[in-house]
């Protein structure tokens, strides 16, 4: 290669070289300045967190655009024949020879020859790196001023936009000095050491929500004298911290209103605890209850366990009850405790009766219980639901054991029922044999006997309708007295009103109704089909009477089948003559108790409602609204102007505005002093 | 106005009927030491039933072990948040009972831990005046655990008694017919006005 080549070719790397390097340069004068703007922004005007997270990365994609721009400046010094111009421009007395030497057009020229011949003689190498250095010169040293003045910014402020955390907003000197210390609060929450979290910062919060028993520090800019921390139960002066000041405090198990004072103002701090909740259990081994038949063998237990911050312990409880009526023995038992882990576990255990000595008879209430690792507020304890394993009784399964009822007296009624239509169908048989007065007194005969079965029928059926037994006679029905006041139909049309309530919801009994109710109606068919055997029998007409017959028949069946309901039943209602016994107790002298004068009044006790309500408001319980309600429906009768006040206070809350002077109007009208009292100051911060 | 009714909760587990007499002797009592409007005859709410939101008061005791169902839990918890107040009574008298020891557990479950009620609480003013809760004949008598009970248990609702929990057995104490109060020197029922007023008033 001949030696203008290497040059051209030096030359155009060293130009390609500074033009990177000033496109270098250049970037990062650029990145820096966004910086330095953004920290002197923030130092005048206090910029908020989310402006300056977004400072650095801005600053990287100016210096990065700023780059690629200069780049794409210089992407000419890549051009062999931009370089060659260049050349010539500093060393004129080339006289365009190199530019047309490297022209591929006359490589093959003279030109190449002439330049051969003459080029050694020029000197353009210094001046093109003169060159070249000079264009680097500039945007080196305006990154080099960038980083100078970035270096000279106070750490704070350039870590404030460099590495913006949370709980820098007190790095800013100038807040507190000199003027208001509780201007802005920091508040730094450290979780309870067995939550194993981390920490948490919140500037200028109005209220702080944490787990109940974690650490608080309170910061502040300025002087520590005369701030204080001030909740229902204490007051603790602020300690100097950090060229400012600090109170450190735990998050109370309760939602407490704290105020930092000093001597000029106060600031409301809501303090919201969270709790930790108990382990949620779930038993799943034995999955329902159920009954052993013999007092031995192994039970396995499985239950799953979980908790919101870390499970601790878990254990089953078995509890073996004994005994009936008022006499048990309860023992109580633990099995399967194991130490758990993580937010999640499994407890199995397996209880063999034998060792809980469990008998026949005995009742196993069986539940798993899980303990967190709560040391601050807890520990909170979670149990399953309880599934109960009985064991049979000695011998339950080698008879039938069922409770007996007595037998119903429809039964008796069945047999002879059933006898009369055998009498009948025998006479029936028989009448070709016999005379006309005998058939006909032989079917009065029964006819009789039909009537003293129909009584007895209605002496059933009534006493259960809630008459006297014989309530038949009782409705003044004499037997074969078709003059009687009441006819069969509207006696049993009576009769049927009285049961229709108790038909279809047998298991729906009102006041004193029996569940026998509900087999009536089958006796009423009965009843009345005995009606119409007993007049057929009576005028010795038995072919007629046997149909009806057969239906009292088929209905006494029914009666005899349908469905009995064992209740335990309802305790008879003892109803109290209030006329009787009202005002009328006396208390001996000697009794060691008399009559108290503390019956709260009714205004007294709207106004001790009105006070629950603040602290609904003050908690944001979203059915204050209801208890607003509420309250004024209370005091609608009692006192007007206060159910008003109410009225206007739920308006408000309703339209989501602020309904402290409402509720303060209530209360100052039921005569409550609101001024200077604790309900002030709750009052004042109700959101 | 309208008039006090006293309610009897019947749960699904145990035996809610234990007492059957109480009911109408706490009205009495209430009528004869009061001039609060209250209804002759008591009523029974299932405890799953919102019905019991009607009632200011109600009254649970059994002897058997207590297992609410999830319906019964969910009203029950409904019903002490809208500011009811369930008296239960240990009908066992029997701190290590069946009774106790299931209904104190679902109690907690439901409406929060129970503490001891002072002495001093409100509720021994609310009509007639009391050191505490009275002492029962079967706490003197040895049949039950040979304890007599000091205090009360309760869940607070603020300053308010949400649950009140007895294992006086006052079920027992008071399960008789109000006409034989004749035959008692000290009514020993008054302490159920007591619950009644402070129900009724808190």
């Amino acid at each position: 290669m001949s030696d203008w080549r290497r040059r051209i070719g030096r030359a155009r790397a060293f130009l390609a070289a500074s033009a990177a390097l000033a496109a270098v340069g250049w970037a990062v004068a650029a990145g820096l300045a966004v910086l330095e703007l953004t920290i002197a922004a923030d130092a005048v005007l206090g910029l908020p967190r989310g402006l300056r997270v977004a400072a650095l990365p801005t600053a990287v994609v100016m210096g990065l655009v700023t780059l690629a721009a200069r780049l794409w400046a210089g992407r000419r010094t890549w051009s062999l024949s931009a370089v060659a111009l260049f050349v010539e421009s500093v060393a004129p007395e080339l006289r365009f020879r190199l530019v047309t030497a490297v022209d591929p057009a006359y490589r093959d020229t003279e030109a190449a020859s002439r330049m051969e011949r003459s080029g050694p003689a020029v000197n353009w190498d210094g001046r093109v790196r003169r060159s070249g250095l000079s264009r680097v010169m500039r945007p080196m040293a305006a990154a080099a001023l960038a980083a100078v003045l970035l270096a000279f910014t106070p750490e704070g402020l350039t870590r404030r936009t460099v590495e913006p955390a949370p709980g820098d907003l007190l790095e800013r000197r100038s807040t507190g000095v000199g003027g208001d210390p509780l201007a802005h609060i920091v508040v730094t929450i450290d979780p309870p050491a067995y939550v194993a979290g981390a920490s948490a910062v919140l500037e200028d919060p109005a209220q702080v929500q944490a787990l109940a028993g974690s650490g608080m520090t309170i910061s502040g800019n300025g002087s520590p004298d005369g701030v204080a921390f001030r909740t229902e139960a204490s007051l603790r002066d602020a300690e100097s911290a950090d060229e400012g000041w600090r109170v450190r405090t735990t998050m109370p198990v309760g939602p407490q209103l704290a105020q930092l004072v000093t001597s000029g103002r106060s600031r409301s701090l809501l303090l919201l605890p969270t709790a930790d909740s108990v382990p949620e259990v779930l038993l799943t081994v034995p999955t329902r209850d159920t009954v052993l038949g013999e007092p031995g063998g192994i039970l396995p237990l499985r239950a799953i366990l979980r908790d919101d911050h870390g499970l601790g312990r878990a254990w089953f409880e078995v509890l073996v009850s004994t005994g009936q009526g008022e006499s048990f023995d309860v023992a109580a038992y633990r099995r399967g405790a194991v130490t758990l882990s993580g937010r999640e576990g499994e407890v199995r255990a397996a209880i063999d009766l034998a060792d809980l000595d469990v008998g026949f008879g005995a009742f196993l209430h069986i539940r798993a219980v899980g303990r967190d690792r709560n040391t601050v507020t807890g520990p909170g304890i979670g149990v399953s639901e309880t599934r109960t394993v009985r064991v049979a009784r000695r011998g339950e399964y080698d008879s039938l054991a069922v409770d007996v009822m007595p037998l119903l007296p429809s039964d008796s009624s069945l047999l002879s029922q059933r006898l009369l239509i055998d009498l009948a169908e025998a006479l029936v048989r028989r009448r070709p044999d016999l005379d006309a007065d005998v058939y006909a007194t032989e079917a009065q005969r029964i006819g009789r006997d039909q009537v003293r079965l129909r009584r007895r029928v209605a002496e059933i059926l009534f006493m259960r309708l809630g008459d006297e037994e014989g309530g038949e006679h009782a409705h003044g029905d004499e037997e074969e007295d078709d003059a009687a006041p009441m006819t069969p139909e509207a006696l049993l049309a009576a009769a049927e009103r009285a049961t229709e309530e108790g038909m279809g919801e047998a298991l729906d009994f009102h006041g004193d109704e029996t569940p026998v109710v509900a087999v009536n109606r089958p006796l009423l068919e009965a009843y009345n089909a005995m009606w119409d055997a007993g007049r057929a029998l009576a005028v010795g007409d038995p072919v007629t009477a046997l149909p009806y017959m057969h239906a009292a028949l088929s209905a006494i069946q029914r009666a005899r089948a349908a469905e009995r309901i064992y209740l335990r039943g309802r305790p008879a209602a003892v109803v109290v003559d209030l006329p009787q016994v009202r005002l009328s107790g006396s208390v001996p002298d000697e009794a060691p108790a008399g009559r108290s004068a503390g019956v709260p009044g009714v205004r007294e006790v709207l106004a001790a409602r009105v006070r629950a309500v603040v602290n609904q408001l003050i908690a944001g319980d979203p059915e204050v609204l209801d208890s607003l309600l509420t309250l004024r429906v209370s005091a609608l009768a009692t006192a007007p102007d206060v159910a008003l006040a109410l009225e206007r206070a739920a308006e408000a809350v309703r339209a989501g505005g602020d309904p402290s002077a409402f509720v303060r109007e209530a209360y100052a009208r039921l005569g409550g002093s609101a001024a200077g009292t604790r309900a002030q100051e709750l009052w004042s911060v109700v959101p | 106005m309208s008039e006090f009714v006293f309610a009897t909760a019947q749960y699904e587990s145990g035996d809610w009927d234990s007492a059957p007499l109480v009911p109408a002797n706490v009205i009495d009592a209430v009528a004869r030491y009061t001039s609060v409007p209250v209804a002759p005859t008591g009523v029974i709410v299932s405890l799953a039933s919102r019905e019991v939101l009607r009632y200011p008061l109600l009254y649970l005791t059994g002897h058997l072990p207590v297992r609410f169902t999830a319906a019964e839990r969910v009203t029950l918890a409904h019903y002490l948040d809208r500011g009811g107040m369930l008296f239960v009574d240990d009908h066992n008298h029997d701190i290590d009972g069946a009774f106790h020891l299931t209904a104190t557990e679902e109690l907690e479950r439901v409406a929060g831990p129970l503490v001891e009620l002072p002495n001093d609480h409100r509720l021994y003013r609310a009509f007639f005046a009391f050191d505490g809760p009275p002492t029962t004949t079967h706490e003197l008598n040895g049949w039950g655990d040979n304890l007599v009970h000091r205090h009360l248990q309760a869940v607070l609702r603020g300053d308010r008694i949400a649950v009140l929990y007895s294992n006086k057995d006052y079920s027992s104490e008071w399960s008789y017919h109000p006409q034989n109060k004749r035959f008692l020197s000290v009514d020993n029922t008054r302490f159920a006005v007591n619950v009644v007023v402070y129900a009724l008033s808190s």
